[in-house]
């Protein structure tokens, strides 16, 4: 599948990347600054003088960067009076006789997170990459980003982890599992420092401590139990071993964003968009969020041109869905997630 | 004799994050009406334009009226040419962006910060923390910590008309450094809304620094609130800004030559302007308000009026997951589901349908939990209000206090549920109304488009307000006081205008619908008991009450506040199973004599 994904910069600033060029997802996309740590020296007060006076006796300009030690104000004469920077910064404002000192700029950074070919440049903003790969689609992340080899944990019959597997853990691994509702294993795995995180299905409970993770995570079919959905897995064993890339972005259905990991295979292929509002069509393929098969996937088979009265008693446009076991189910279109 | 020209056909948009909605306002049998109205799925997302969905409910809303206004070759025909086709204006309300960041730079809490709060709550505004006099002690730390909060709005509240201007003077200062480091691409709105005294210091200091709006102080006199201008100003950056980052919204915009708005302050100029029109309700002493609820696929809104003044707050729908306040919503949802679910349940359902905002029920046991979520989100908002307004009393454990008449609800979850009895059921728990009110529900709403066109075409809104673009639920006369745990606590003695007469000896704890059909008129003479107040000006006070049926006649509310539910589940189910079915029986002859 062809991707194309988006890095840009909430704010201008500096775009490191040309077209046509092959970036990894560590590559620093773009880069801006804000102000971050100020000083303000009050130089009225240490001439004796006010702020008309500070501003006479200034021998630096505003944008100008200082060394600690360097003389910013001075009033000559006899035994003439100074002020030296007490650190090092550049020279913001002067405001009521005080001068205020940028000591540090704060870089927002933003980076590739994925393997790719600039596709076009955004000036002072970023760029789109393009990219070769499998795409999973998530419901759920928890606001970062990362990469590294995927790795594929399984559950016991029971749902849960064997405490053995999760110590041959290693750090910079992406690891997958079908189900977590332990939050001491949930922890016990981002202890292993791993680069990221994917789960099929976790318990809502947990949701707060995935939040709080430094590393990504990306639940991909939703929070309580779900009957596992055996082609997410069989399709990332698949490429066990190679880079997987999570974008562990908040879902925002107003923006179009989900959270995804994307794995780079290299080959070409149609160019596709899959979003929570996508138009829906006969033959793709969805998940399924109501109803007695509530987290199963299907295919859209018919979207009945008449709407459809569900047990609700919510008159609505539907869709006809199979299910993998040949089972046809009627689903309110709304209620429906594309997958692929 | 000075002619008055009316426009004659008026088109409105409506965008939520969910829902677009467009509706055609035109005139017939010589008064505004809503001629027709459709919804869309609202097309924002990856690769979306706004436009798609809104030119979809365009089309239907043309051939669901016959009246042509958009050109074969697209766009709008305008205005209405001499054969009546087109349109004059288009009107458009939005609640469709996300929540623009602001910081609110204040003095103290129960002065200009809660002024400020309940300025910032009654829009779509996202604050990490408000910035009070502690602030002060420190000025390079306070302009560090507004440095990476990065607003896109500042607002400098602070001060009283009276005075109070040093320490207003030192944000004034903060605000300037702060705009002189800031690069030009992240500079915020600064709103001055602060003590008059200090206009002048805040143009001098801050209009060559910064992009300056000075706006009437927000607390004029200590616990009285000027929220208006200061609002418009807040409205017109938030519109700003969704403009630039929602496709297709500028195009959208431009053809309403200005007549744009959020919906919420829309509904806020509706309930004001109708809260001025409210004489008492019949017998009720005191003033009467006027209550509006969206209950929309993204927020919440609420909008209260009463005697001009008003006071709006616009919620998140969902509590962010994984924190206190989503288990909180699982708890409610859990007790008023009226059905057998675990907290477990409750939490995954309301997980899932936050991952999915435009998710609707499919089956029974999900609208139950729907319609027990939305009881949750009318009591936060409602108790959100109410810390914000002494002149608006709500707890969820005493209710709505005070008359509030008509109460007006828009959203899907309500207006798409067939089920009459389930819907007045959720906003009777949810509101836990005293005395008499109605229960209006807006099915395609209109309320805030009606603002929004009502300042171009001030005759439009009142007459659209009596028509049938607005129905009728139910006309409700809530029981409330110390309300004896058994016996008769009100006596109903009705009279219908076809001329049938009933009287219904309504028992404590129960609730009771009384057949009046819709539209009829009929008259009723309520006899509490002593101890029990129906808002006639005390317990035991009787009256007579001319009402007007609704979808579900009358409803007497008999369960007293607050609402007791049992604690133990299958006696709280059975309870609240006890009381729809009662809702969805309706009673034409002498009941519980």
């Amino acid at each position: 599948m062809t991707l194309q994904r988006l890095r840009a910069l909430p704010l201008p600033g500096e775009v490191f990347v040309n077209e046509g060029e092959q970036v990894h997802p560590m590559d620093v996309i773009a880069e801006a600054s804000v102000p971050g740590d100020i000083f303000m020296l009050d130089i009225a007060a240490s001439l004796g003088t006010d702020h008309v006076g500070a501003k006479r006796a200034l021998v630096r300009h505003t944008g100008e960067y200082l060394h600690k030690g360097d003389v910013v104000a001075q009033i000559p004469g006899a035994f003439p009076r100074l002020v030296r920077a007490p650190l090092s910064g550049r020279f913001a404002a002067l405001h009521q006789g005080n001068v205020i000192f940028e000591v540090e700029r704060e870089r927002i950074q933003v980076r590739a997170c994925l393997v790719g070919v600039v596709r076009s440049v955004i000036p002072e903003y970023g760029a789109e990459i393009e990219t070769h790969g499998w795409l999973l689609q998530g419901m759920w992340g928890n606001g970062r980003n990362s990469s590294g080899g995927l790795r594929l944990l399984e559950n016991t019959d029971a749902g849960a982890l064997d405490p053995s597997i999760l110590e041959t853990v290693e750090g910079g691994q992406v690891i997958a599992v079908e189900t977590c509702d332990d939050e001491a294993v949930l922890l016990m795995l981002a202890e292993r420092n791993p680069a990221g995180l994917i789960f099929g299905s976790l318990a809502g409970a947990l949701a707060p401590a995935a939040a709080a993770l430094p590393v990504p995570v990306v639940v991909v079919q939703g929070f309580g139990p779900c009957q596992p959905d055996s082609s997410i897995f069989e399709g990332l064993q698949a490429l066990a071993g190679q880079t997987a890339c999570l974008s562990g972005v908040t879902s925002d259905s107003l923006a179009g964003h989900r959270p995804e990991v994307i794995i780079p295979t290299g080959e070409g292929g149609q160019a596709e968009t899959v979003g929570i509002r996508a138009e829906l069509r006969p033959g793709q393929k969805v998940r399924l969020f109501s109803g007695k098969r509530l987290g199963e996937i299907g295919e859209v088979k018919t979207l009945p041109d008449d709407l459809v009265l569900f047990e609700s008693g919510l008159e609505v446009p539907a869709a006809v869905v199979e299910l993998g076991n040949g089972e046809k189910v009627t689903i309110p279109q709304q209620n429906v997630v594309i997958v692929g | 004799m000075a002619v008055t020209n009316h426009l004659s056909a008026i088109l409105g948009l409506d965008i939520g994050g969910i829902n677009t909605r467009v509706s055609l306002m035109g005139i017939a049998d010589g008064k505004y009406r809503v001629l027709g109205s459709q919804r869309t799925a609202t097309s924002l997302g990856q690769g979306l334009h706004i436009g798609a969905g809104v030119g979809e409910a365009m089309q239907a809303v043309q051939q669901e009226t016959g009246h042509p206004f958009i050109k074969e070759e697209g766009g709008l025909l305008q205005p209405v040419d001499r054969i009546g086709r087109g349109v004059d204006r288009v009107g458009m309300v939005l609640s469709a962006g996300p929540r623009v960041r602001a910081a609110l730079l204040g003095l103290t809490s129960q002065g200009s910060i809660k002024s400020g709060q309940a300025l910032f709550d009654s829009l779509p505004l996202q604050t990490s923390e408000n910035f009070g006099m502690a602030h002060l002690a420190n000025t390079t730390r306070a302009v560090e910590t507004l440095i990476k909060t990065r607003p896109d709005i500042l607002v400098i509240a602070g001060g009283e008309d009276a005075g109070g201007e040093d320490l207003t003077m030192r944000w004034i200062d903060i605000v300037c450094i702060l705009c002189q480091m800031l690069p030009e691409a992240v500079q915020p709105l600064v709103v001055y809304a602060g003590s008059p005294g200090l206009e002048g210091a805040a143009r001098r200091w801050l209009e060559p620094v910064a992009r300056l709006q000075v706006v009437p102080n927000v607390q004029p006199v200590f616990g009285e609130y000027d929220l208006v201008p200061a609002a418009g100003d807040l409205e017109q950056e938030i519109l700003h800004k969704w403009q630039a980052g929602l496709p297709g919204l500028k195009g959208l915009s431009e053809l309403t030559h200005g007549l744009t708005g959020l919906s919420a302050r829309s509904m806020d100029r509706m309930v004001r302007f109708l809260s001025l029109t409210r004489g008492p309700v019949q017998g009720q002493p005191g003033k009467t308000g006027i209550l509006a609820v969206d209950l929309g696929g993204i927020f919440t809104t609420v909008a209260a009026g009463i005697g001009g003044q008003s006071g709006t707050v616009v919620d998140d729908k969902f509590p962010e997951i994984g924190s206190s306040a989503l288990h909180s919503a699982s708890l409610a949802t859990t007790t008023w589901a009226g059905e057998p679910v675990t907290e477990a349940e409750s939490e995954r359902f309301l997980t899932n349908h936050a991952l999915i905002p435009a998710w609707v029920p499919e089956t029974g046991l999900e609208l139950a939990l729907s319609h027990a979520f939305t009881r949750y989100r009318l009591q936060q908002t409602l108790q959100r209000l109410s810390e914000h307004y002494d002149w608006f009393d709500f707890h969820p454990e005493y209710g709505l206090k005070g008359t509030f008449e008509p109460v007006i609800v828009s959203g899907a979850v309500i207006t798409g549920t067939r089920d009459a009895a389930r819907v007045m059921l959720t906003l009777l728990d949810g509101l836990q109304p005293h005395g008499i009110t109605t229960l209006v529900l807006d099915r395609n709403n209109i309320l805030p488009l009606l603002g929004k066109i009502g300042e171009v075409e001030p005759v439009l809104p009142v007459q659209v307000l009596s028509s049938s673009a607005f129905e009728n639920l139910g006309t409700v006369i809530s029981v409330s006081g110390r309300v004896p745990s058994n016996g008769t606590v009100i006596t109903v003695h009705m009279e219908t205008a076809s001329g049938k007469k009933s009287s219904h000896f309504v028992p404590s704890g129960s609730l009771l619908r009384l057949a009046v059909a819709e539209g009829e008129r009929a008259e009723l003479e309520l006899i509490p008991h002593n101890r029990v107040d129906i808002g006639f000006g005390g317990p035991g006070q009787r009256g007579r009450l001319r009402v007007t049926g609704g979808i579900l006649g009358v409803v007497i509310d008999a369960r007293g506040r607050p609402l007791l539910l049992p604690e133990h589940t299958d006696a709280r189910v059975a309870l609240l199973q006890t009381w729809l079915r009662a809702l969805r029986a309706e009673h034409n002859s002498t009941t519980g004599v």
